[in-house]
């Protein structure tokens, strides 16, 4: 079983490019936004 | 994805950026982003990265990834995680939008709890909850 984040801890950060090219990372919204992450099984 | 779509606004209303992270190329995303005239943040993730790092679980009996849902407040802290045992296994737009308003009234750590929803149920949903 692979590795699960656990609740009341920090979220592991991470940067990625969206599908646009422009690079997102978790802390950008740090103090302004709530984040709700999805995980989906795919679009197809 | 269509039921994120159809509340979004609520989203937006409890301050809340909606990313969606998958395993599908960036032409893919920008294809069904297009199609479907979704305002999410769109991450291709090809490479699993952050796939992995959230700990998506891949079940080679059902078919592929399940799917899984993370909540983080403005202070960057997990405050709500549902790892789903199943494709259709999501939980309901209502049930997150009570949480967010929840993080956003009280926006310090408490005690976590694991819901009934969670026992009775063989996916893994865990949920800050504020107690008195």
């Amino acid at each position: 079983m692979s590795k699960r984040v656990e609740l009341n801890q920090p979220a592991p950060d991470f940067t990625l490019a969206d599908f646009k090219g422009s690079e997102v990372s978790l802390s950008n919204f740090r103090g302004k936004k709530n984040i709700l992450l999805v995980f989906n099984r795919g679009f197809f | 994805m269509a039921q994120l779509r159809r509340d979004y606004d609520k989203f937006f209303a409890q301050d809340t950026e909606v990313i969606v992270v998958g395993p599908e190329g960036a032409d893919a995303f920008a294809d069904y982003w297009q199609k479907n005239d979704l305002p999410f943040v769109g991450l291709p993730d090809p490479s699993h990265r952050v796939l992995k790092l959230y700990g998506q679980e891949v079940s080679l009996f059902k078919l592929g990834r399940q799917p899984a849902q993370v909540s983080i407040d403005k202070q960057g802290m997990v405050r709500f995680v549902h790892y789903g045992h199943d494709p259709s296994d999501i939980p309901a737009n209502e049930e997150i939008l009570d949480l967010l308003q929840k993080m956003n009234e009280t926006p310090v750590t408490v005690q976590a709890a694991t819901s009934d929803w969670a026992r009775n149920n063989a996916s893994t949903r865990q949920i800050w909850k504020n107690e008195p």
